[in-house]
């Protein structure tokens, strides 16, 4: 059974497992990967006491496939991964993409590229979460920063996947699966189910209203469903029709504009700062700590990725005289940030880049600040 | 009953000439309606099913089952008992 | 939309034959399929279908068939999504016997694509990306299976009309990882290049290098050397009773 309300002391992974089947996860199939085991583990382990099924694929492509195909039969579905393997399951998010199919994929990030330091902390996959498959797809992206996100997160990244259809990945990073904190359980979950449908859906089987979000048809309740990552019509059959075609494409990625003021979140500390610091994942302790220290200081931190959180960004940075975006990578987000303070009127836009495989300190940050540039 | 071929489902493979036991089958030599050089029923009485009177006992289906485009079927309303 | 000569159209009307005769229940059984003009078979089927990625189909069908296993799961692949791109997701659903049907229709090439080699293309014949001759020796699918752990294998050409009828009733209805190949012509893409380019050649083709299972081993030679050397090998491989996937004991 669930995580009953109240305060625990576990590692991040061991809560995003809880998370998970808090929202109601029935299907787990992985690949064992640094630093996102322990969510297999912990899952091998109670995905049967919860009557939901646990199983190990051969490799990744396997795993994605396999969540794929029971999240048609109606179940919640998640797989834990990290960057050679989101690397290889690509293909296969824009499969789910493209058929609106709801999954869940943790990717706890590593240091990079390629084999890069597996137990070390890095966060270099934050634009291949949006644009790592081909073709214009939508993809919900949201990351976690402290024990208690690898909780939130992970019901709402279920949530979001479910309302929307869309596959949803959450990004962690090494440190904060692996650290150890304490998160509460509040007495009342909202957890969302996806919408189904059991009439026989031969000619319709991906009709949409003014939401943009089809009915799910189940497998098995006589639907008749045909699926494809073909560009389809909405009776779900392969076609060539330009008119088709980019009706579909359009509505996909339209599906998640419209939507994004459900989608996107954001935290603002101290929104009357003249310095403003944008982060998310673990950086986020170090500008937290900052922050304690220096009342001129103050925190946007991104919970939503992508889709990019641009009004809340732009009103967070209007009136600010400098933004400091502090990442662990070369500047992916720091683009988009760039972009909007600009638009938004801030003309002094830092990049705070640390590649060693280890956070940010608050001193390294402050220091950083105070040699303005 | 009889084999009887669909025109518009044919694409003149000449499958059934091939499979066929007792010749039944024969190439054809106009173009149909498709385009293809359909063949043609030229014996359908040479057909093991000719005397029989329903599907449920036919003895050979050889035509029917291999033809690829299921343009092949039985009429039991032809035939010697038809 | 399959070629004239195709054999996909007999594989076709010998599964509905073999379902309607076992009388499997339309409304729970799931069609899973590659990618390749095999693949295209579900979308003519009245039922749940999904036409998924290169190569993942087996890995798809076991999450379908472990999240719901009241459903029948039937796979329709080729030769390249089974034996090449999706090799390992091949062995290691044999290796686990995952209570699913899968329908191999092999026809030695990707013909989907143009007609370029496979991992079943047989050697010193001619493709696309093999235009000097293929160098490699083909796999032999069934006995993959086989040794992978599969509970029924069986091949059989599209010339055997009655005793595929007979294997896939004999696959859809038994417990565990049922695995027929079906030997296929591919008039416009394989046989074309390979001095075949009328459909009747190539259903004769297969009639002449097809030989029964019992036939074969009677001559004492090694079954494997005989199916890479050009010989298909047509018959019951293997019948088992290997715990499925899942199932308590």
């Amino acid at each position: 059974m669930r995580l009953p309300p109240g305060t625990y002391f576990m590692q991040g992974n061991e809560a995003c497992v809880e998370g998970a089947i808090s929202a109601g996860l029935r299907f787990y199939a992985g690949y064992p990967i640094t630093p996102s085991t322990e969510v297999a583990e912990g899952l091998a382990l109670r995905m049967p006491e919860e009557g939901g099924v646990f199983i190990q694929m051969e490799d990744e492509m396997a795993s994605i496939s396999a969540i794929i195909g029971a999240s048609w039969t109606g179940a919640k579905v998640m797989t834990a991964t990290s960057g050679p393997g989101f690397s290889l399951m690509q293909e296969s998010i824009g499969y789910a993409a493209m058929t609106e199919t709801p999954i869940v994929i943790l990717n706890a990030m590593r240091g990079g590229p390629s084999t890069g330091m597996p137990t070390m902390v890095g966060q270099g996959d934050v634009m291949q979460s949006r644009y790592g498959s081909h073709g214009d797809y939508p993809i919900i992206v949201l990351a976690a920063s402290t024990v208690q996100d690898m909780f939130d997160q992970t019901i709402r990244a279920f949530n979001l996947s479910e309302k929307y259809r869309a596959p949803t990945i959450l990004l962690s990073d090494a440190e904060v699966g692996h650290m150890r904190g304490k998160f509460t359980v509040p007495q009342r979950l909202e957890v969302f189910d996806r919408l189904m449908r059991i009439d026989q859906v031969w000619h319709d089987g991906f009709a949409y209203d003014e939401s943009l979000v089809p009915g799910f048809p189940v497998f098995g309740k006589g639907s008749r469903v045909h699926v494809t990552g073909l560009s389809h019509d909405i009776a779900g059959y392969p076609t060539n029709d330009g008119d088709v075609h980019e009706e579909l494409v359009r509505r996909l990625n339209d599906k998640i504009v419209i939507h994004r003021n459900d989608i996107c979140e954001v935290v603002i500390t101290r929104p009357e700062a003249k310095s403003l610091i944008v982060t998310y994942g673990s950086p986020t302790f170090a500008a937290k700590a900052a922050l304690r220290t220096h009342p001129d200081l103050g925190l946007l931190e991104l919970k939503t990725l992508w889709p990019f959180p641009e009004e809340l960004v732009a009103q967070a940075c209007s009136g600010v005289s400098e933004v400091i975006v502090m990442e662990m990578n070369l500047g992916q987000m720091f683009k988009e940030v760039e972009r909007t303070a600009c638009a938004s009127g801030c003309k002094k836009i830092r990049l705070f880049s640390k590649l060693r495989g280890d956070v940010p300190t608050p001193d390294e940050l402050v220091h950083f600040i105070a040699a303005g540039g | 009953m009889q084999v009887k071929a669909n025109r518009k489902f044919c694409k003149g493979c000449n499958i059934c000439v091939l499979v066929c036991p007792t010749r039944v089958f024969e190439e054809g030599k106009e173009i149909g309606e498709r385009g293809y050089i359909a063949p043609v029923i030229a014996h359908p009485e040479k057909c093991p099913n000719y005397k029989r009177k329903t599907k449920k006992n036919a003895v050979c289906e050889m035509c029917v089952l291999s033809c690829p485009d299921q343009a092949l079927d039985w009429d039991e309303e032809a035939g010697a008992e038809g | 939309m399959f070629c004239p000569g195709c054999g996909i159209g007999t594989v076709m009307n010998c599964f509905h034959r073999a379902f309607a005769e076992v009388g499997m229940n339309q409304d729970r059984t799931v069609f899973v399929s590659g990618i390749g003009c095999s693949s295209r078979i579900i979308g003519y089927m009245r039922a749940d279908s999904i036409h998924t990625t290169h190569g993942r189909a087996l890995a798809v069908a076991t999450g379908i068939k472990l999240a719901n296993p009241d459903l029948n799961v039937v796979v329709f692949s080729g030769d390249g999504d089974i034996g090449a791109i999706g090799g390992n997701h091949f062995i290691n659903a044999a290796r686990r016997n995952v209570d699913i049907s899968v329908f191999c229709i092999n026809n030695y090439t990707y013909g989907m694509t143009g007609g370029q080699a496979s991992t079943t293309t047989p050697h010193k014949s001619f493709s696309t990306t093999t235009p000097y001759g293929n160098k490699e020796y083909p796999f032999d699918l069934a006995e993959l299976a086989v040794t992978a752990g599969a509970n029924y294998v069986a091949r059989w050409t599209v010339r055997n009309v009655k005793e595929l009828i007979s294997s896939m009733q004999k696959a859809l209805q038994k417990k565990g990882f049922s695995f027929v190949e079906i030997a296929s012509p591919c008039p416009t893409s394989f046989g074309r290049r390979n001095r075949m380019p009328d459909p009747k050649q190539m259903f004769e083709w297969l009639k002449i290098v097809s030989v029964r299972l019992e036939k074969s081993q009677a001559w004492g030679l090694d079954q494997l050397d005989l199916n890479i050397g050009g010989q298909i090998t047509i018959g019951e491989f293997v019948e088992r009773n290997r715990m499925p996937y899942g199932m308590i004991a």
